[in-house]
């Protein structure tokens, strides 16, 4: 196994394998509506988190997902009060849902936490899509780190002036609020746009049939491995799920 | 090399041509200066070089343009661009992508060019540049010379014979500028040709062979680097030479009382290197500061923490011999920011003064007038021109009677004309009670209206504390 | 090299995209993390802003397919930097198409009554596409659904109030010389 130095087995996975994953689970689970087949999921999309081995990130998201989980449960506490032949269906129902998230959530932290902002262009140029879907990707992901910095510029700035940008502010003067955040972001960013067209018009890109790239990213072992598992489980869950198996 | 035969050109929607009949014939291996007042049709010169107008701009063209004895009307702008490459003010505006490797690589992974000829071309100008150390940085992380030389080397990867820098000096320091002028002249040594746009003049002196002085669209005078000093006042250009100030530095004696005293500050950021440490001065109160010292030296930390931005991990900062607390500091302190875009909010000049305080309209109106903005008062404060702005922004800090005024790069891409009027306005704010401290590497600026000088030097101290 | 006769997309237009792109993302966020997630008023204030940043940006791109493209774009960024969900991808792509023909069908982007109106069935179509995601997920407990699609209708009155306001703004910057009339 070719692992890259330091990186444990889900971490040196490619991007796509993981995006494969990620899409894959997002379809599977609005099909199944069995509890066993999504327990089956949960269990292996866990153990591919848990592989991870970012053992703080679990931690905390599933501590947000049960919190989530508990207010959902508040919310329905409510509705039952209002509607009480709810309660006849049991607990079970209120669960399903949950497990789907969870499953969801499992791949996605994968995809999410080990993507890094730098890495997404290499990542980009690697899925071989069209230039004219490349460029703007490329620019959005260019610019949330600075979009973050001219943002905090912003909100510094009006704090100067007195103005403070918090739930107080934005409840009671909302108006203000949007205006006082939104020019300046606006202005920026139309300025930033220009600039940049008038670089990217000037480095001629667009004009050249091939995007090629320093940054190679292959499919190894690993990952045909992890996908065959993947599919695997995919098929068994939804065998089990209309009672084929 | 560059030919302009008697070229007019006008943007569109406009009614006013932005320059007028310029012939000029610019050779192999020249390095030619265009200066001249705000508007004066100098990045208009630019824009026809490399054909971005009218190519990318539109707009309606008379006369022809030559590059390379080739016509530009028969060319598109990246055919142009092979042999023309173009530095902006600002770099950072022209990257793609967060790190330096992967932004060399970029213009030619978009054309398509082999990875191992890629691999070699950086290298290459890795070595050339001088790029190792931060060949593999964050483009955040890069200092305004660093960014400089990371948008040189990309263009040079694009192998061009011309290269024309608009402004380039805007947001360098000394050092900064003087390291840019060495590899200017050594790329002038080895055969290209270069035309530079600047307002700021002093730097360029050795490396220029001819200056071409514009007003309203023409090319009024044309000489040696000479004419620079000779014309100044008649065409509002920025000084030619930069005297080394004899203004009075702040030295750490005993603490006055009457301004901003700051006692045995400290400072750093979490994880980072110490940026302050048991640092003292004590700074008199209605006087204009210039802090100065290279980049990375620590004066955006220090007007953060006059202003209550950043709070000390040590030490006490003292108003008019009181001890103040960062949110108190953060009403009686304004900073007006480098880019002017970030602070300009409301639909008219007027309603940007307005909300910063809540007296009469009477103190808006005296406000407007103080700064030469009363005529302006209806106008949208973004459909302004850079110096107009720039007031704009001073006089909104000042409206919020601040007793600390904070200036960060107030003058950079200003004109000789509009530097004066910033100028004015900073001591004008002095006699509104306040204190000014400017942040700056303009050394006009500094001899024009500051009162004392502020070194701050790497690693941690002034240099007299 | 083999060069390309004709680009539909000016390389301008892409950038300008992609810059909205990335601005409507983290100015949304910045609300939702400045006000408090779970703060009615937040909700509708994010929608405001993003459904004005988007009626601006037709307002500068006039060409058929921007919403089309700025749809995938943030799609596809959103689930590798976000872990949005791709599974109303197709949906969402579908429904921009619609409003981008529209657009181009009545005023080709000229007409400001009809950038309203295909904003705000752009806005309703996205999230119908990914209510009906959300109804897959929770199919068993439709309670669950009716409290996540109350949430949503509260975001969409921002979407409604940020049409207004995305025209005010778009003729304000129109003014200020900043977009071409």
């Amino acid at each position: 196994m070719n692992l890259k130095e330091g990186k444990n087995f889900v971490e040196a996975l490619d991007i796509r394998t993981k995006m494969i994953i990620s899409i894959l689970a997002s379809l599977t689970v609005i099909i199944i509506q069995e509890l066993a087949p999504l327990l089956i999921l949960l269990s292996i999309s866990f153990l591919y988190l848990f592989c991870y081995r970012k053992f703080k990130l679990i931690f905390f998201s599933y501590a947000f997902l049960f919190f989530m989980f508990l207010l959902a449960v508040f919310c329905v506490w409510i509705l039952l009060k209002m509607v009480p032949d709810m309660a006849s269906r049991g607990i079970l129902i209120f669960f399903k849902p949950f497990l789907r998230v969870a499953i969801l959530m499992n791949t996605t932290l994968v995809l999410v936490a080990s993507a890094r902002v730098s890495d997404l262009l290499s990542v980009l140029k690697s899925l071989k899509i069209p230039f004219f879907l490349f460029l703007p990707a490329t620019v959005m992901i260019r610019f949330i780190p600075s979009f973050i910095n001219d943002t905090k510029q912003v909100v510094e700035s009006l704090k100067m002036k007195g103005h403070n940008i918090n739930p107080i502010s934005i409840t009671f003067k909302p108006v203000l609020t949007t205006r006082l955040l939104f020019i300046p972001l606006v202005v920026k960013s139309l300025r930033t746009a220009d600039d940049l067209s008038v670089a990217s018009e000037l480095k001629g890109f667009g004009y050249y049939k091939n995007i090629t790239s320093i940054n190679k990213n292959k499919f190894a072992y690993p990952d045909y491995l992890i996908l065959f598992v993947t599919f695997s489980f995919i098929v068994l869950s939804l065998l089990m799920n209309f009672k084929l198996l | 090399m560059i030919k302009f035969k008697n070229v007019t050109y006008r943007y569109p929607f406009q009614e006013e041509n932005a320059v007028n009949s310029i012939s000029m014939h610019i050779k192999k291996g020249e390095t030619v200066l265009c200066t001249g007042a705000s508007g004066c049709g100098k990045s208009t010169l630019i824009n026809l070089i490399n054909g971005l107008a009218p190519h990318y701009f539109k707009g309606e063209i008379e006369g022809d343009v030559f590059v390379n004895g080739i016509n530009n009307r028969d060319r598109k702008i990246y055919e142009i661009s092979k042999d023309v490459g173009t530095l902006f003010q600002d770099p950072e505006h022209q990257f793609f992508t967060l790190n330096v490797k992967d932004e060399l690589a970029f213009g030619l992974e978009c054309k398509g060019v082999d990875e191992k000829i890629i691999e070699e071309a950086i290298s290459k100008v890795e070595k050339d540049f001088f790029l190792t150390p931060i060949i593999n940085s964050y483009i955040f992380h890069l200092s305004e010379g660093e960014k400089q030389k990371v948008a040189l080397a990309s263009i040079f990867l694009q192998k061009p014979s011309i290269l024309i820098l608009d402004e380039p000096s805007a947001n360098l320091d000394i050092k900064s500028a003087k390291e840019l002028a060495e590899k200017l002249a050594a790329l002038k040594e080895s055969g290209m040709t270069i035309f530079i746009v600047d307002h700021r003049l002093y730097w360029l002196k050795d490396i220029v062979d001819r200056v071409f002085i514009l007003k309203e669209g023409n090319i009024c005078e044309e000489g040696d680097f000479s004419i620079v000093e000779k014309k100044q006042k008649e065409y509002g250009l920025r000084s030619s030479f930069v005297c080394h100030s004899n203004k009075e530095e702040i030295v750490f004696k005993s603490f006055l009382k009457e301004g901003v005293d700051i006692e045995n500050m400290s400072f750093f950021h979490k994880g980072d290197k110490t940026i302050f440490s048991s640092f003292n001065a004590s700074i008199p109160s209605k006087k204009v500061v210039a802090i100065v010292g290279e980049n990375g030296a620590g004066k955006t930390t220090f007007a953060r923490i006059l202003t209550g931005l950043n709070k000390l991990q040590d030490g006490k900062i003292y108003l008019k011999g009181e001890s103040i607390k960062p949110k108190d500091l953060l009403k009686k302190s304004s900073l007006v920011l480098q880019n002017t875009d970030y602070q300009l909010h409301m639909k008219t000049v007027e309603e940007e003064l307005e909300v910063c305080h809540k007296k009469e309209k009477e103190y808006t109106t005296t406000l407007l007038d103080f700064f030469g903005l009363k005529k302006f008062a209806k106008r949208h404060p973004q459909s302004l021109s850079a110096g107009q702005k720039q007031r704009v922004v001073i006089a909104a800090a000042i409206a919020k009677e601040p007793e600390i005024l904070i200036l960060d790069e107030p003058t950079s891409g200003l004109d000789g004309v509009n530097m004066d009027i910033v100028a004015k306005a900073i001591k004008n704010a002095t006699s509104q009670g306040v204190s000014v401290f400017i942040i700056t590497h303009d050394l006009e600026l500094i001899e024009k209206c500051s009162t004392h000088i502020l070194k701050i030097e790497k690693p941690n101290c002034t240099k007299s504390s | 090299m083999k060069l390309y006769k004709k680009k539909y997309w000016e390389t301008g237009e892409l950038v300008t995209i992609g810059v909205f792109a990335a601005l409507i993302k983290i100015s949304t966020i910045l609300v939702a993390v400045a006000g408090g997630g779970m703060n009615p008023i937040t909700l509708v204030l994010k929608n405001v802003i993003a459904t004005s940043l988007l009626i601006i940006l037709i307002h500068k791109v006039k060409k058929f397919g921007v919403l089309t493209l700025f749809t995938i774009i943030t799609s596809i960024v959103s689930f590798l930097l976000l872990g949005n969900n791709m599974a109303f991808f197709p949906g969402a792509i579908f429904f921009s198409f619609v409003c981008d023909a529209i657009i181009h069908y009545f005023g080709k982007g000229e007409k400001t009554f009809v950038i309203i109106l295909v904003v705000g069935i752009f806005d309703f179509s996205s999230r119908f596409v990914s209510l009906c995601y959300s109804w897959f997920l929770f199919k068993e407990t439709i309670e669950l659904f009716i409290v996540g699609a109350t949430i949503v209708a509260v975001g969409y009155l921002g979407c409604l109030i940020g049409l207004i306001t995305g025209s005010i703004f778009a003729k304000e910057l129109k003014h200020a010389g900043i977009i071409k009339a």
